[in-house]
């Protein structure tokens, strides 16, 4: 494919992944790794490299957005680092021992996942009113910005949703993805905080997570420039546009149709994987 | 006669309750500080992404004028570079001036956000004397380190 032609086409595709993505919390991995495999035939080794760059990048735009706004617990994001990082070195371990098709398989998992999770009625779980002794002793409950002033939230279940997090780190360097939907078992299921807090808190921790892996495949030369530059600016300035321009669009019609188009392109990739064509 | 039921006892407000909106009392000066410190790292993350932004912008523009018209392929992965990929050979090329190692460098940038990030904060719970956030979030600088300059 001539070298013009392709960089912009990547670029026009990622603007509008990063824009979706953020608009309706799925992320831009889950449909930048289907259209580079799909649409350009790109080796699935390159393409996971390139999610996790547009993945790095929407998060830092995101989240320079939603800190300023003060829902973000830096404490939490920081403590979950721990093991979300521990689990991306894992995971980018575990990748260099599994064939490409395993991954894929894995990958495919992660689509049908988001997009069910994306499509049912959720039941919030009320947030935490009180705090476990050791999230006190840890000093992770705070406060977020109300109509009437702060309001004050605890949290739960730390151990248990450092467990998850390392799982979501390992899934998040193996296939490419920020794993939004495991760390949102995590925080809203286990540690039960907030609605925004988990959501921007969540975004918050998902450049870190990537960055841990992003290095790993770096250097053994799945990042190549001419696909993750584009894909980069693309998901930037999308989600940028998804954060801030579209903030007050109707989302709800918005994504259903994602996630039905992010489940056809599970099923074209299972279709493709199955008959060998990728590898 | 039937007495009317005691009315239910106000819930008190969990222990950790921060609530001073409005008066930041004497002593109790951390909120305010940790405004300060969100509103930093903020600009931490917004310069960091504003800047790899401008370098992938330029070297892809550089590329497209000078090789715009090259063929690429990426139907199969190269194991040429799997073993000699460094933050070292990219800077290499961005003194020749290389349109693809200056891209890369503006990927690296990409990368290096959210570290600086971290690095941020632990510099920040430092100043703070937060010795518990200094080591953990110390724990995170250390294991993105490992990922970035030792692991393959």
């Amino acid at each position: 494919m001539q070298l013009d032609f392709f960089m912009l086409a990547l670029f026009g595709i990622s603007l509008v992944a990063g824009c979706l993505g953020s608009l309706t919390g799925l992320g831009g991995g889950v449909v930048i790794i289907p259209l580079l495999v799909l649409v350009f035939g790109v080796d699935t080794r390159y393409a996971i490299g390139a999610s996790l760059i547009a993945v790095i990048s929407t998060s830092s735009g995101a989240a320079a957005a939603y800190v300023r706004e003060g829902y973000t617990n830096v404490r939490i994001a920081m403590l979950l680092e721990v093991a979300t990082t521990v689990g991306a070195v894992a995971g980018a371990a575990i990748a260099a021992m599994v064939s490409s098709p395993v991954i894929m398989y894995i990958f495919i998992a992660v689509l049908f996942w988001s997009s069910w999770s994306s499509l049912k009625e959720s039941h919030p779980v009320p947030p935490a009113e009180s705090a476990d002794d050791l999230a006190v002793r840890l000093r992770l409950p705070s406060t977020y910005p109300g109509k009437d002033g702060p309001i004050a939230y605890g949290v739960r279940h730390v151990p248990s949703s450092l467990a998850v997090m390392f799982g979501a780190g390992v899934l998040s360097a193996l296939v490419g993805v920020g794993s939004g939907v495991v760390k949102v078992v995590a925080m809203d299921r286990l540690m039960r905080l907030p609605f925004k807090v988990s959501t921007t808190t969540s975004n918050f921790m998902i450049g870190v997570t990537a960055a841990a892996s992003a290095g790993i495949y770096f250097h053994r030369g799945q990042l190549d420039p001419v696909l993750c530059g584009p894909v980069a600016l693309g998901a930037m300035i999308g989600s940028l546009l998804g954060t801030r321009v579209l903030v007050k669009a109707r989302t709800r019609a918005l994504r259903i149709i994602f996630a039905v188009v992010v489940a056809a392109m599970g099923f074209q990739l299972l279709y493709r994987t199955v008959t060998g064509r990728i590898v | 006669m039937a007495q009317p039921p005691p009315p239910p006892p106000p819930s008190p407000p969990p222990p950790h309750a921060v609530a001073t909106p409005g008066r930041d009392a004497p002593g109790n000066t951390l909120p305010a500080r940790d405004r300060r410190f969100d509103m930093q790292l903020s600009r931490v993350l917004i310069w960091g992404t504003m800047a790899a932004g401008a370098v992938i912008a330029i070297s892809a523009i550089v590329l497209v004028a000078t090789q715009g018209r090259s063929t690429v392929r990426f139907t199969t992965f190269d194991p040429g570079l799997a073993n000699g990929q460094s933050v070292a050979k990219v800077i290499h090329g961005v003194a020749a001036l290389d349109p693809r190692s200056l891209l890369l460098l503006g990927v690296i940038m990409v990368i290096a956000t959210p570290v600086l990030r971290v690095a941020f904060s632990l510099i920040t719970f430092a100043i703070e004397r937060d010795r518990l956030y200094v080591l953990i979030t110390a724990v995170v600088l250390a294991v993105l380190g490992y990922s970035l300059f030792l692991a393959r």
